[in-house]
């Protein structure tokens, strides 16, 4: 297990709220086991893609609460990601931002990474997924390609 | 066994994580960095009202504000060591269960903070020294060497109830317990002089009796020169228990997702 597992199960892991947006990229990059270097060199993307601006250096118990979910994903996107695990990050955020983080999934994807989504919106599964595993209170119900499983899924809810 | 290599690779994590640890401790409370200069000095008045100025205890000829202090800068960096690392692990529980990182780097950065409260309360009592003309000799040399042996054992005793905590919670209860006992075995609060001959043998069995006295032996200018004998011994004694510490709460970083 060395190889670098970037997972942002709740949005903002090791986000500390007292310390300011800038302190935040750097002290989460190396808890992924980043050189401060490598931060630097990523850091100017990662506030321009969270928006972020001039708040970059207020405290992070300021931000509202889509300014924290939009910093903690342009984090978790921009180091390191080879494997992304996202828990429902998706559902937050304004249409704009959502619009982007999709666009930002799918250009990692392209360059080879591997994302793991939980999701309940069918949408997003069927736009980023290839591969799906439904799961039904913990035991896995169906694992395959992502459109049949999102299919199968959405007459099983209609069905009732 | 640790992974020093990895815990190289990850050195500059030890930075960020020490300097979060100074930032989130002074930005919580209202004067912040004061703090750190009014403990030493409340406590030092506490103390001294009570044994100094009350119980009169003697103090081998020293002011018992520096008698106190001289012996409190090492208590206050073991106690403060052990303390933030029995809890390193507990308190960083949510990034410890979601992303891979070396666990060391918890307490090991709250290790190196804590040299910063002990930076302060050493320059309290330099001040103290100096305004009681007590000479700055070449002992003072020795310092480095006694502060090296002090932080790896207080690391290592901090580790060891780090690991504990996992497993055992109620150490929650009983750690303030034992440090509060650990403290009256140490001659910090009085010299080892007025305990009783037989009672003796249980201060000389605590490692820290001897580093309070070498501390001492520098800053008081008084006292018998800790032999190099002596000070080796102690070095490797801190190294054992460091590894000792390091092997167990190796062994307990993969367990505390399960546990708690």
């Amino acid at each position: 297990m060395y190889e670098r597992v970037n997972s942002l199960l709740e949005v903002g892991t090791g986000f500390n709220t007292e310390l300011s947006g800038r302190e935040n990229i750097y002290l989460n990059g190396s808890f992924l086991g980043m050189k401060s270097f490598e931060i630097r060199q990523k850091f100017d993307q990662i506030v321009g893609f969270s928006e972020i601006g001039e708040f970059i250096d207020t405290p992070v118990k300021y931000y509202s609460s889509g300014m924290f979910v939009r910093l903690a994903f342009s984090v978790a996107v921009h180091l390191t990601p080879e494997t992304l695990l996202l828990d429902e990050v998706l559902a937050v955020g304004d249409a704009g931002f959502r619009q982007k983080s999709m666009e930002k999934m799918k250009e990692l994807l392209t360059s080879g990474a591997t994302i793991v989504l939980v999701s309940h919106s069918e949408q997003s599964i069927r736009d980023i997924c290839d591969r799906a595993i439904w799961l039904d209170k913990g035991a896995v119900k169906m694992d395959g390609p992502a459109t049949e499983v999102v299919e199968k899924y959405t007459q099983f809810i209609k069905a009732g | 066994m640790p992974n020093f290599r990895e815990l190289w690779e990850y050195r500059d994590l030890l930075f960020f994580l020490t300097r979060r640890n100074l930032k989130v401790r002074f930005q919580q409370t209202l004067i912040g960095f004061l703090w750190i200069i009014l403990q030493p000095l409340i406590q030092m008045g506490i103390f001294y009202f009570i044994l100094g100025i009350l119980a009169k205890i003697p103090t081998e000829g020293v002011p018992y504000p520096i008698f106190f202090l001289s012996g409190f800068v090492v208590w206050q960096l073991f106690s403060q060591v052990v303390n933030t690392g029995a809890y390193s692990l507990l308190e960083n529980i949510g990034v410890i269960i979601k992303s891979y990182f070396p666990r060391l780097a918890l307490p090991l950065s709250q290790t190196i903070g804590s040299l910063v409260d002990f930076l302060v309360s050493f320059l309290i009592l330099f001040v103290f020294l100096l305004a009681n003309h007590f000479p700055i000799t070449a002992r003072y040399f020795l310092l480095p060497v006694l502060l090296l042996i002090t932080v790896i054992f207080s690391s290592g005793v901090g580790l060891l109830f780090g690991a504990l905590m996992v497993v055992f919670r109620d150490t929650k209860n009983f750690l303030a317990f034992i440090l509060m006992i650990w403290m009256y075995l140490t001659p910090v609060l009085f010299p080892i002089s007025i305990v009783p001959q037989e009672l003796q043998v249980l201060f000389y069995l605590n490692p820290l009796t001897s580093l309070v006295e070498a501390f001492r032996w520098v800053f008081l200018n008084q006292g018998d020169f800790p032999t190099v004998a002596n000070l080796l011994i102690s070095f490797v004694v801190a190294c054992a228990l460091w590894f000792a510490g390091a092997v167990a709460f190796r062994s307990m970083e993969n367990r505390i997702a399960d546990v708690l």
